[in-house]
């Protein structure tokens, strides 16, 4: 399985990539904002989009809302400092199918992953 | 500044250490910030907008920054670089983002954050404008000594931060 990243911090993607490599999925590509994201999501045969939300260019529920409206059904986990409800809400709405709030624990990360890919069948 | 916003901040810092670091960093002090950064030092500023606004500045050594990023990422990294820049800025928004998650579910109404920058050299002043009030928590750690400076005010009257 393919697995993108979406988020403006290299270090994040560093560290979302070793939780990945945790979850078992090595297969991983990286976009540092939302229109990157959308573009790479377009091109790519994904199993699970791991999505900031603040960012530069296109934000990441901008992203959730456009890869959905392309007709794209790959599981997306927002990872985020945005904690409010009213903020987990609109992404649930927008399309995400699960969220993850900053900071985490690995152990944390890797069960939203785990959980999330369970809920879709994979 | 109410000093009492201050609590939230506090409380981030030491859950942001505690659970991406896993280093419990502890409070020195708390005071009046006035100006300036020491020399060889690491600056991340983010600003808040909304019914909370402000800015959040976390201040490190060089060396408090090298030691932070190369115990995070498990690297060996000898000199200010952009991806110690960059960890250091995504530590200020964590922190910044769990502190204005209390402020925006106290108020009702969601306090929004900027996209962080850093500043790092050993020839550089922090000037804070006259009547923006800073509170500086310095930190000590494993990791070395750092501090975190916010200042912040809630509802229609906008922070002086430039």
């Amino acid at each position: 399985m393919k697995a993108l990243i979406v988020d403006d911090s290299a270090v994040m993607r560093r560290v979302l990539i070793g939780a990945l490599e945790r979850a078992g999925i090595s297969d991983v590509v990286e976009a540092c904002d939302g229109q990157e994201g959308v573009d790479l999501a377009g091109q790519h045969e994904l199993g699970l989009i791991l999505m900031d939300w603040n960012m530069p260019n296109m934000t990441g529920i901008e992203a959730v809302r456009a890869i959905r409206g392309a007709g794209s059904s790959v599981p997306i986990i927002m990872v985020t400092t945005e904690a409010e409800k009213s903020r987990v809400v609109e992404a649930l709405k927008a399309g995400a199918n699960n969220y993850a709030i900053k900071p985490f624990t690995p152990e944390t990360l890797v069960g939203k992953i785990t959980e999330t890919l369970e809920r879709a069948g994979v | 500044m109410d000093v009492r916003l201050i609590n939230p901040f506090l409380e981030s810092v030491i859950n942001v250490y505690t659970t991406m670091l896993h280093i419990t960093p502890h409070r020195s002090g708390l005071h009046m910030a006035q100006g300036g950064a020491s020399p060889n030092s690491l600056v991340a500023l983010i600003g808040m907008d909304g019914p909370a606004q402000g800015a959040v500045a976390l201040h490190l050594p060089q060396t408090t920054a090298l030691a932070t990023v190369n115990h995070w990422l498990g690297t060996q990294m000898t000199e200010i670089d952009a991806t110690v820049s960059d960890g250091i800025a995504e530590l200020v928004n964590i922190i910044a983002g769990q502190a204005k998650t209390s402020f925006s579910e106290h108020l009702g109404s969601t306090v929004s954050l900027g996209l962080p920058s850093v500043i790092h050299g050993s020839d550089f002043q922090v000037k804070y404008p006259g009547k923006a009030t800073w509170i500086e928590i310095p930190f000590e750690s494993e990791l070395g000594a750092f501090s975190l400076r916010v200042t912040c005010v809630m509802n229609e009257q906008p922070a002086e931060v430039n």
